[in-house]
């Protein structure tokens, strides 16, 4: 099948989001609980090939592998009324069943062992695919399991499928309240690493953005992981809907991407959805009115992003995409677009191409919802290395204290030595510069005038 | 006496046919019969030549010595018999004097064998019954001869009356009188020397009255001698156009006008009852006096008809040009090549020129045409209505009934070429398997008057189309259409037509009537085309778009033509890339063909959707210069089916050298095809089927373009390009030192630098490096943000092109399909729909199409050199001369193309094109400012 996407689900968190996730496929294409497709969903004009395949019995088998190096999370997917789903032989949980105990370098060094098993799947499932497109792996970056095995499985993956896009969901712990994994900082800044350099893609999502979009929106204090699951599930779905149910345009995973990301080191992309509903997510506020421009002007709403961030004053977008779902009037979308103009409502870098670009995407016909439109909004936008900055400050601040830095130790990477810490460290400080950079004009100014081509354009 | 006298032969038509004209034989026998008949009068009047003359006279005045009664009697019977013969109502006694006289000597001396050589007796013996010629007929006064003149004058001189009393003369005139107004010569009245009737009996023969007459009661007769005129004529012209090959109209205004006629002979008939009874007591007897206003409004009723007739009648002058008698065979040949649009430049000097067809016989249309005009030019005369009005429903009947049972049943019953609709029988529909099959139905009926039956269709037709008349302006025969008809033509034409295809795909059409009795300018007869036009409209919809699955249909092209669900269009992309680069000749259609049904038959595609009628095929030229071109030529793409087949035609030679050289690419040639089958190709014809290939080709240059410039973001998402590489204070090799200096510094010189390069001379100092950057990373920057911006231009330029322009507009057409009621608006819809696509698509004004694909096609340069850059990205900081002036060769480039475009685009949103004013919006953010 042509572009397909191979989904990698890792860790507790990464296990917990694929979970919904798929549920949530399933619905959307009609797709029970095993794997059957329903009576009714026959003449849908989906792609159910992206993400699943079917077995001999005709039977939908998601594109998913499942790693934990802990049981109990995929124990409780294969518990569930989803069970017979997934392919068995996709599942790997470490047979120790001790996890990574919160260290990204335990985590990264369990998967050297696992190579061979976890590879084994991924080769299996890339030789299953006619043209693979992309690997998406979900994971957290704050644990031990998502980030240090998350890297790994990155770092490899980069290695034996060059070619093919990795776009990572990656859930940014929540900074702003003291946690219970003090070494949430190391974890980050390890994995951080890690995407700027083997992701080609990176949704970032903000635990302390989706507790407080649950809060808003859901009226939960204490939302539970499943509700957040919900909106991150649904963001996942949304995003990819111009690939399941293809339109005029955008429906590789490329030319979606490729838009976004005008330099390759600026990949890390926030995302907004509008409106949660409780066809989304449980207990959810009813939205009264859904325009175009309604929907699109919310997606600007910073509140509404799945990212915190702290923008300064010249923070600005270096892309935008609004997937746009529902019963759209395309003059409608031109008209916004005009709005948001006048109104300045999006500032742009001021050197590349700066548009809102705007697809068009259908509904699934199987899953209702009340509202006439929804939104999906991708961005690029530079306030992100604030995020960054503070995961920076906070590893200075602990590694300044040289703190907890004995468990590390132990493992291998970090034997003869912390310049591990030390490179990523630069590594993440080089991509807050360069998202800096981005805001000035001077970003791409340089210019060498040669003799021969002076009278050429001055830049 | 050297021309053997044929009476009432329409000379003109001899003349015209020459193989109906007499062959010596045939002359010998008419001759021989001539002199045999002769020889029968001299055995009562004598046996010499000579004295022939002298007999007759003696004849008459013993004639008039007489008894007057019995010799009018005899008159009158064979007169009777001829020219009442034709009429059903004969007046009885006439009718009965005649019968009663048949048998005598007068009318069997030429009743008998004498004639049967006469080809117009062949052709329509009721017209051969021509009024018995008297003796003196046997030589009469052929025009310009000075013989006969002779003779005539010397046979009118001896009747002489001076001396007789009034009375008596005016008895002897009466008697005349009568028989000259059934157009028979009288002793008094004889033919006028100058009377053209023998040359041309249409023009009917003129009288004159005896000069010794007296005065007052010659110039009472005068007066009434233009009946007899006016009769004659009327009476040649009958005979002229009820022979075969006249047409149906023609003969119904033969029969009306010989109604009239009878009317004529009836009142001619009791005058003379009246003459020759004995006047009752205390009554005047028949005098020329008490002729006159019985004879009046009889004289007007015939003035009018003869004015009528004569403007039927062709002039000679231009009739007689074309006599050429083509072998039957070559003549079809050619009409039929014509038809075809095969005929080489023979045909075309003929539809330039005069038409080879000759111009042919005022028939049908024009026949309906003429007496309508007559009509209306006459208006003020109160008699005109009255007596045209009937006459005018008369011959309207034949063509009313053609009329209905074209539009009613599709039958074309016309032999005559009388009707408006014309068929060509040599487009069988064999032709339909090779021939494009809307042609086929746009060439299979069409308007004799070469109207367009396209609704957008500007220019005539012009093969086939008779020229004007010389003399009237009209057009000859059926292609006249009637003035009153004129509006309702299309609606018949298409009315037939679609009950010829609705019975073509083997429907019943209705069993067939076409009762029309009367004149057609009314409004029942309107509204029986209406019904008919609708009924047919209706039929074929329910045809179309229910057992047809129009709409389905229409489904499908917009989903493979406008790519509209594009899931297996990029999977075709990256089956066949490599192939799409390669030049079109060394590509192989059946692989492709085959990649495609490949991607086309992934399994969530769906089943259905028409896919097996797609097909793929090259284009011979590169679609812009090809639409430049056709623009050039036709200014629009309205007529881009006929201009840009001529054009091409035309400059194929021209463009051979050009082609030989450049080869094309694939993907610049490559193009959908649609089998579609009749009678959905009336719906989708081959010139809308084009429009759909012009709108894929756009696309598809759009989609390979973003293939190319997301394979380089692939390509540049590698290492060797994300990698941060060495810091830039080691590139001593640059002239200008880096800026090392701290962050505000730099802004703060960051205005005065923007300033600098806006006014500065066109060598402007390098710019230090921003923030530490290497000359590497700077440049690799700038590349990025290149593809980024040609990324941006090509997809809003595809988001608007489908959410924009292909997707509303589609939903348009779709809603309108929804309630149309006619094939004519659903036509005229899905045509409109294409247009107005084409136009927001930019694609049918030159200037636009120049400067758009100059600009995508820098962008496909652009990214095929992705290799290129690949390798001066992996080479890292070394001699960057290279990179960068190739590189901004590009950029450049670009910039400059992506300028003038920006412009093009403003001006003609601002002008003929406001749809575009959203391409403009989309696109201002792309700006030249990287």
């Amino acid at each position: 099948m042509p572009r397909e996407i191979i989904t990698v689900q890792i860790g507790q968190c990464g296990n917990q989001m694929g979970s919904v996730f798929w549920q949530r496929l399933c619905a959307e294409h009609g797709i029970s609980q095993d794997g059957t497709l329903e009576e009714w969903a026959t003449e849908g004009g989906d792609r159910k090939d992206v993400f699943f395949y079917q077995a001999d019995d005709e039977h939908y088998i998601p594109r998913a592998i499942l790693m934990d190096l802990e049981p109990r999370v995929i124990n409780n997917i294969l518990a569930g009324p989803y069970a017979s789903l997934y392919n068995p032989e996709n599942i790997y949980t470490s047979k120790d069943g001790g996890g990574a105990g919160n260290n990204w370098a335990q985590g990264h060094q369990a998967g050297e062992k696992i190579y061979e098993d976890i590879f084994e799947m991924m080769d299996r499932e890339a030789e299953g695919s006619d043209s693979l497109e992309a690997f998406m792996v979900m994971h957290s970056i704050a644990g031990g399991t998502g980030s240090g095995l998350g890297s790994f499985v990155l770092e490899r993956l980069n290695d034996k499928y060059p070619k093919k896009l990795v776009q990572t969901y990656s859930v940014f712990p929540n900074n702003e309240e003291l946690s219970d994994v003090v070494v949430q900082p190391y974890n980050s800044i390890l994995t951080l690493k890690r995407l700027v350099n083997h992701a080609d893609s990176v949704v970032v999502l903000d635990n302390a953005a989706l507790t407080r979009i649950a809060g808003d929106r859901l009226n939960a204090n204490f939302p539970s992981y499943d509700q957040t699951n919900q909106i991150v599930s649904t963001v996942m779905s949304a995003s990819t809907t111009t690939l399941r149910y293809p339109g005029y345009m955008n429906n590789d995973l490329v030319g979606i991407i490729a838009s976004l990301i005008p330099t390759p080191r600026c990949h890390f992309l926030m995302s907004s959805y509008t409106p949660f509903t409780g066809e989304n997510v449980d207990k959810a506020k009813s939205i009264r009115k859904t325009t175009v421009l309604d929907v699109m002007r919310r997606l600007l709403q910073p509140k509404n992003r799945l990212v915190s961030t702290v923008p300064s004053k010249d923070s600005c977008y270096i892309s935008i995409l609004n997937i746009i779902q529902g019963d759209v009037d395309p003059t409608d979308v031109h008209q916004s677009l005009l709005r948001i103009r006048e109104r300045q409502l999006a500032n742009f870098i001021p050197w590349g191409p700066a548009s809102i670009q705007v697809a068009l995407a259908r509904k699934s016909p199987y899953v209702s919802s009340s509202h006439r439109v929804s939104g999906l909004m991708l961005a690029n936008h530079t306030s992100i290395a604030s995020l960054f900055r503070r995961t920076l400050d906070q590893y200075d601040r602990l590694r300044k204290r040289n703190a907890f830095l004995e468990q590390y130790k132990k493992f291998k990477t970090f034997e003869n030595g912390l310049e591990e810490f030390d490179d990523s460290r630069a590594v993440v400080e080089e991509l807050v510069q360069e998202y800096k950079a981005c805001e000035s004009a001077d970003y791409i100014s340089y210019v060498r005038i040669y003799p021969p081509l002076s009278k050429g354009t001055s830049h | 006496m050297t021309t053997p006298y044929t009476p009432l032969r329409p000379a003109s038509r001899a003349r015209r046919h020459k193989t109906l004209g007499l062959s010596a034989k045939q002359l010998n026998k008419v001759t021989s019969t001539l002199t045999s008949a002769r020889r029968g009068l001299r055995e009562v009047h004598g046996d010499n030549d000579e004295e022939e003359e002298e007999e007759e006279q003696e004849e008459m005045r013993e004639r008039l010595e007489e008894e007057e009664e019995e010799e009018i009697r005899d008159r009158v019977g064979g007169l009777g018999l001829g020219a009442a013969a034709g009429a059903r109502d004969r007046d009885g006694r006439a009718s009965a004097r005649g019968v009663e006289r048949d048998a005598g000597a007068g009318p069997s001396r030429w009743a008998e064998t004498s004639f049967a050589a006469e080809p117009s007796f062949l052709q329509a013996p009721l017209n051969s019954r021509v009024p018995p010629p008297s003796a003196a007929a046997f030589e009469p006064p052929t025009n310009g001869k000075g013989k006969s003149r002779a003779s005539a004058g010397a046979a009118e001189g001896d009747v002489n009356l001076r001396g007789i009393s009034l009375e008596l003369q005016e008895a002897m005139v009466l008697e005349d009188l009568l028989f000259v107004m059934l157009g028979i010569e009288g002793a008094l009245i004889r033919y006028s020397p100058e009377s053209p009737h023998v040359d041309d009996p249409l023009a009917g023969a003129v009288f004159v009255c005896n000069e010794t007459l007296d005065p007052s009661m010659r110039d009472l007769i005068t007066r009434l001698l233009p009946i007899a005129t006016h009769y004659t004529a009327l009476e040649a012209f009958i005979a002229a156009k009820s022979i075969e090959g006249c047409g149906f109209v023609n003969h119904a205004l033969c029969g009306a006008l010989r109604s009239v006629l009878q009317e004529h002979v009836t009142l001619v008939t009791r005058l003379e009852h009246a003459f020759l009874s004995p006047p009752r007591l205390g009554e005047p007897g028949l005098t020329l006096h008490s002729l006159m206003p019985h004879l009046d409004p009889s004289a007007r009723t015939l003035a009018l008809l003869y004015t009528l007739t004569s403007s039927l009648l062709l002039d000679p002058a231009g009739a007689d040009t074309s006599t050429e008698d083509e072998s039957e065979v070559d003549s079809e040949e050619e009409r039929r090549n014509a038809e075809l649009g095969l005929g080489g430049i023979s045909n075309v000097i003929k539809g330039l020129g005069a038409d080879a067809e000759d111009e042919g016989e005022v028939l049908g249309g024009e026949v309906i045409t003429t007496v309508w005009d007559c009509m209306r030019r006459m208006a003020g005369d109160p008699l005109t209505p009255a007596l045209l009005n009937p006459l005018l429903a008369r011959l309207s009947t034949p063509y009313a009934r053609t009329l209905l049972l074209w539009a009613e049943s599709g039958l074309l019953a016309d032999p005559h070429n009388e009707f408006f609709v014309r068929s060509q029988p040599y487009l069988a529909p064999s032709f339909l398997e090779r021939d494009y099959t809307d042609e086929y139905w746009d060439r299979r009926y069409t308007l004799r008057d070469g109207t367009p039956t396209e609704p957008g269709q500007k220019e005539r037709m012009t093969t086939g189309v008779p020229l004007p008349r010389q003399s009237t302006g009209r057009l000859p025969g059926g292609a006249c259409v009637p003035e009153f008809l004129d509006r309702w033509k299309r609606k018949v034409l298409l009315a037939g037509k679609y009950v010829n295809v609705i019975r073509e795909c083997g429907r019943d059409v209705g069993s067939r009537n076409e009762d029309w009795e009367g004149g057609m300018d009314c409004a029942p007869f309107y509204k029986r085309i209406e019904d008919a036009y609708q009924r047919a409209n209706r039929t074929l919809l329910t045809l179309l778009v229910q057992d047809q699955q129009l709409i389905p249909r229409l489904r499908s092209l917009k989903r493979y033509f406008f790519l509209s669900q594009s899931g297996f269009f990029t999977h075709f992309l990256d089956l066949s890339m490599s192939d799409l680069r390669k030049p079109s000749r060394s590509v192989s259609l059946p692989k492709l063909q085959a990649l495609l049904e490949v991607a086309m038959n992934l399994p969530d595609e769906g089943i259905g959707g028409f896919r097996e009628d797609i097909k793929l095929t090259m284009a011979r030229e590169g679609l812009y210069d090809w639409l430049l071109k056709v623009v050039a030529v036709s200014g629009d793409l309205g007529s881009i089916g006929h201009g840009s087949t001529a054009h091409s035609e035309k400059d194929k030679d021209k463009d051979k050298d050009k082609k030989d050289k450049r080869d094309l690419l694939t993907m610049d040639a490559l193009t959908l095809d649609y089998t579609v089958t009749f009678p959905l190709s009336l719906v989708i014809s081959r010139k809308t089927l084009l429009r759909y290939q012009l709108l894929f080709r756009f696309l598809l240059h759009l989609k390979v373009t973003e293939h190319a410039l997301l394979g380089m973001w692939t390509d540049q998402s590698q290492p060797v390009w994300r990698s941060r590489g060495p810091l830039s204070s080691s590139n001593s090799s640059t002239p200008i030192p880096a800026a090392t200096s701290s962050r505000p510094a730099s802004r703060a010189t960051a205005p005065s630098r923007a300033s600098s390069r806006m006014t500065s001379s066109p060598l402007p100092p390098p710019i230090p490096l921003p923030l530490e950057v290497s000359e590497h990373e700077a440049w690799r920057r700038r590349v990025f943000n290149l593809r980024a911006r040609m990324l941006a231009f090509v997809q809003q330029v595809m988001a608007y092109a489908t959410t924009e322009v292909l997707e509303p507009n589609w939903r348009k057409l779709e809603a309108s399909l929804e309630k149309v009621s006619t094939v004519d608006q659903l036509l005229k819809d899905h045509v409109d729909f294409l247009d107005t696509c084409l136009k927001e698509c930019m694609l049918t004004s030159s200037k636009l199409l120049k400067v758009y694909s100059r600009l995508l096609l820098t962008c496909s340069t652009f990214a095929n050199y992705s290799s290129n850059f690949n390798k001066w990205a992996g080479k890292g900081e070394q001699d960057m001369q290279k990179p960068w002036e190739f590189f901004q060769k590009f950029e450049a480039n670009y910039n400059h193309s992506f300028q003038v475009c920006m412009d093009c685009l403003q001006f003609y949103a601002s002008s003929e094109n406001t749809a575009l004013l959203s391409l403009v919006v989309r696109l201002g953010s792309n700006g030249a400012r990287g």
